[in-house]
Formats: structure tokens, C-alpha cells, sequence
């Protein structure tokens, strides 16, 4: 996949490499299963430090966007999709939106749990 | 074209697939019909290897031998069904399989025709006599060549340039992609179990020698080499155009930015290259792991690299645009 990186913009690097292999998990860009660049291969082609691009993998990771095994490198998780890309969103957008009402992420999640 | 004509067209090319996987399908017609009308007739074992003086120096039983024939032409003939109604199989790769198919086909067939009817006109097995018969035998080799004139043949497509990506102020690109032959990964895989087969054959019969050794060694060596090709990852960055075997982990193919003029995106052939795999020829060299889509690049002196990349309109485009800032930035520099 392509990746772009923009210096002057101003989500942090790291932030963008992440977008885009969401995009392109959404997108279908990306299939389940199939596997990304390592991290160290990725930030020689960007010119970025490795930390940046292990940070975005860290959070493809913890989204269940993508799966990650020491020496096997980072892959597309089986059940990622546009679908699991869209409650991402939906989750990020809903703790934003009650960080604003002063609730914490604990209340959030009793309400999810109740619903 | 206009609609009707394209009509037209389409009934044509539907014709000649019909009469494609007819003539592939001829083999095992005639298999199945000469089984029954010859093994009543035939003596328990038929004549099957000849040595150099032509006379008969290996039998086999006529019913396992047809039987064997039957399911290898119907092998090929389901293989060559599926290859000839696949819908997204491009016109090379299709040509390809008939020829493939059907001289299987051609084979399975003439590997029972011919030893059985020379033992049912002789006989008995001692007495068939091949003569002649051995051009039929190595014709049948060749029998695909009759599907894959049949049918029409690719159309030539040129490359098309493409538009370089905009890149702004202080962004940087790079592209990295994993691509796979599946075709390579199953001779890779085929070369492989053939490789064990003979090692336990072998190894059971208790006859093993330095030949085996040396055949075994021989086939692990090809199942590496193969290997190499199928798995590869083709990637564009500030470096340039590089492809690199993920199993050998080496490079396959290296095109510094410096050195690139201009990216096309073009329809890659292997009958253009000589086959699959890394290819070079007078003016060129490719890495390619099926014919179908991929990028063309032209460098300094016109030498041309080809590489197989799914939609290789990004990569191209990358590539395209990180060239022509490099030389806009070398041109600043003097």
C-alpha cells in the first residue's frame, strides 16, 4: 500500500500512518490476513524514526485492527474490516464526546455494558 | 466497436472456447471408448516400455492402465474446463492453460492408445512392436497446440504513462506491497513432495546411493530457487524501485531513483519474458510472478524494468513523482 507522510500537518506522524492503514483496511485495500511492511523496512521508506512507525502498529494492535509476533512481524487481523474501522471511530467519537461532559471512560464503559 | 459488433465478438470467442475444450475433451473420449471395446480382447498385460532395439522390455496391466489413462485425461480435461470458463483469466494466461491441459490430455491418451493397440493388433504384449509409433507418442506432448491455436490470441495493449503523484512541501511518500505467484508457490510445493516421495521410496527400497543424493539434493536446490520467486516484496521510496525475495531475502531487482526516467503501467507478459520468475533479455529485465498488470520502468541508456505489482497505478505514480523531484533537486544543486 501507499503510505504518505506530512512533516507540516498537524497529526503526528505516527497518527498518520495509522489513519491510513485503517483507510485501507476500510477500503478493502488491505485483506484480512495480509501483511504490512516492518517496521523498520517502513521508517527507512518514510525516513521516519522506527519508534514512530511501532507506535502506529502499537495502536493498529490495540484497535484489533492488525496483530503483531515478534519475528513474525504485523499483519491484518481475520476480523478486521470496514466494520470494526467504523466502530473505532464510533468508539473514539462517543469517549470524546463524554470526555466534554466531564464522565470518565469507566462511566462510558457501564453504559455500553447496560445497553 | 458498436453494441452488435461487440456481440459478434463475444459469440466468436465463445465459439472457439467450445471447440478448445472440445478437442482437450478428445482424449478421454477416446480412452473411455476404446477401454471398453478392447480390454474384453486384450491379454492380461500390455506392452509398455520398448528398449533401444525396439523390443519390449516392460509390461503393464491393461486394466489399471486404462484406468489410469481415464483419470489423468479427465484430470486435465476438468483443469482445462475451469481454465476456459474462468471468467477473469486473462486471453495469455487461458491460451496457456489449453496448451497445458491439453497436452496432458494428449498424453494421458496417447499413453494408453498406443500400447494398447499395438498389443491388441500384435497379440500379446511381447509381440507389439512400437516403430513408428514412437512420433505419435512424442507428438502427444504437443497436442495443447491445437486448443491454444484455437483460441484468440491477447490483444496487444500498450503501456500507458502515468501521472505523477503530487506530492506537497515536506511530505514524502513510500509504497511497499507483498506479492505472491500462487503458480510458483504449487511447483515450489509439487518439486517439494516429489523431493520427499523419492527420499522414502528410496530410503524403504534400501538402495540408497550417491545418485539419490545427489537427485534428492538436486530437487531441494529447485524447490529453493523457485521458491525465491514466489513470494516478493516490490517496494518505492526515496531509494528507488526495489524488489526483494521474502524467502531468500535478497534482491531482486533494483532500479535507483537517479537512474529512472519514466513509469509506465502495462499488461506484463511472460511469453514477452520467456516465462516467470526474474527474466532478462536484450534492453530488460523483469521480475515477474504471473502475466497480468504491473509497472514498466524506463532508466537512463532505455533500459526497461518490468515488475509484476497488483495495481501498480500507485506504485507507478510514486515512483514517477519522487523521480522527478530528485532531478528537479539535482538541477538546483548545479
Amino acid at each position: 500500500m501507499l503510505f504518505r507522510v506530512d512533516e507540516s500537518s498537524p497529526l503526528s506522524l505516527a497518527d498518520q500512518i495509522a489513519a491510513q492503514v485503517r483507510a485501507a483496511v476500510a477500503s478493502g485495500e488491505l485483506a484480512a490476513g495480509e501483511r504490512l511492511p516492518p517496521a523498520r523496512e517502513l521508517a527507512t521508506s518514510l525516513r521516519v524514526n522506527v519508534h514512530t512507525v511501532l507506535r502506529a502498529y502499537g495502536r493498529l494492535r490495540d484497535e484489533g485492527v492488525i496483530q503483531m509476533r515478534q519475528g513474525r512481524g504485523a499483519w491484518v487481523s481475520d476480523d478486521a474490516g470496514p466494520g470494526l474501522v467504523a466502530v473505532n471511530e464510533l468508539v473514539e467519537q462517543l469517549v470524546a464526546q463524554a470526555r466534554k461532559l466531564g464522565m470518565s471512560t469507566a462511566d462510558v464503559a457501564r453504559l455500553v455494558e447496560r445497553a | 466497436m458498436s453494441g452488435a459488433a461487440r456481440v459478434q465478438q463475444a459469440r466468436g470467442e465463445r465459439s472457439r472456447r467450445v471447440l478448445a475444450a472440445l478437442v482437450i475433451a478428445l482424449p478421454f473420449v477416446a480412452v473411455g471408448v476404446t477401454s471398453r471395446m478392447w480390454v474384453p480382447s486384450l491379454p492380461g498385460r500390455v506392452a509398455f516400455h520398448w528398449d533401444a532395439s525396439g523390443q519390449v522390455d516392460g509390461t503393464i496391466d491393461a486394466g489399471p492402465l486404462s484406468l489410469l489413462a481415464l483419470a489423468a485425461s479427465a484430470a486435465a480435461l476438468a483443469a482445462g474446463l475451469i481454465a476456459l470458463g474462468w471468467p477473469r483469466l486473462s486471453a495469455s494466461a487461458r491460451r496457456a492453460a489449453a496448451f497445458w491441459t491439453g497436452s496432458a490430455a494428449g498424453v494421458a491418451g496417447a499413453g494408453w492408445l498406443v500400447p494398447a493397440g499395438l498389443t491388441l493388433q500384435a497379440g500379446s504384449a511381447g509381440d507389439a512392436e512400437l516403430g513408428g509409433w514412437i512420433l505419435a507418442l512424442m507428438a502427444s506432448a504437443f497436442y495443447g497446440a491445437l486448443p491454444f491455436l484455437l483460441l484468440p490470441a491477447p490483444k496487444p495493449q500498450r503501456p500507458e504513462p502515468v501521472e505523477p503523484l503530487e506530492l506537497g512541501e515536506g511530505e514524502s511518500g513510500a509504497y511497499s506491497r507483498t506479492t505472491s505467484a500462487p503458480s510458483l508457490v504449487a511447483v515450489a510445493l509439487a518439486i517439494a513432495a516429489a523431493a520427499v516421495v523419492t527420499a522414502l521410496v528410496t530410503a524403504r527400497s534400501g538402495e540408497w546411493s550417491g545418485g539419490s543424493t545427489i537427485g534428492i539434493a538436486v530437487m531441494a536446490f529447485a524447490v529453493l530457487a523457485v521458491a525465491s520467486f514466489a513470494i516478493v516484496r516490490v517496494t518505492v521510496d526515496w531509494r528507488g524501485l526495489r524488489v526483494v525475495s521474502l524467502l531468500a531475502r535478497v534482491p531482486l531487482l533494483t532500479v535507483p531513483l537517479e537512474r529512472v526516467l519514466h513509469t509506465e503501467v502495462a499488461e506484463l507478459r511472460a511469453a514477452d519474458w520467456g516465462g516467470l520468475g526474474r527474466r532478462s533479455k536484450p534492453g530488460g529485465t523483469a521480475v515477474l510472478l504471473r502475466s497480468g498488470a504491473g509497472m514498466l520502468v524506463t532508466a537512463e541508456g532505455g533500459h526497461r524494468y518490468a515488475v509484476s505489482v497488483d495495481r501498480p497505478e500507485a506504485p507507478a505514480a510514486l515512483l514517477s513523482a519522487l523521480a522527478r523531484a530528485a532531478r528537479g533537486s539535482s538541477r538546483d544543486c548545479t
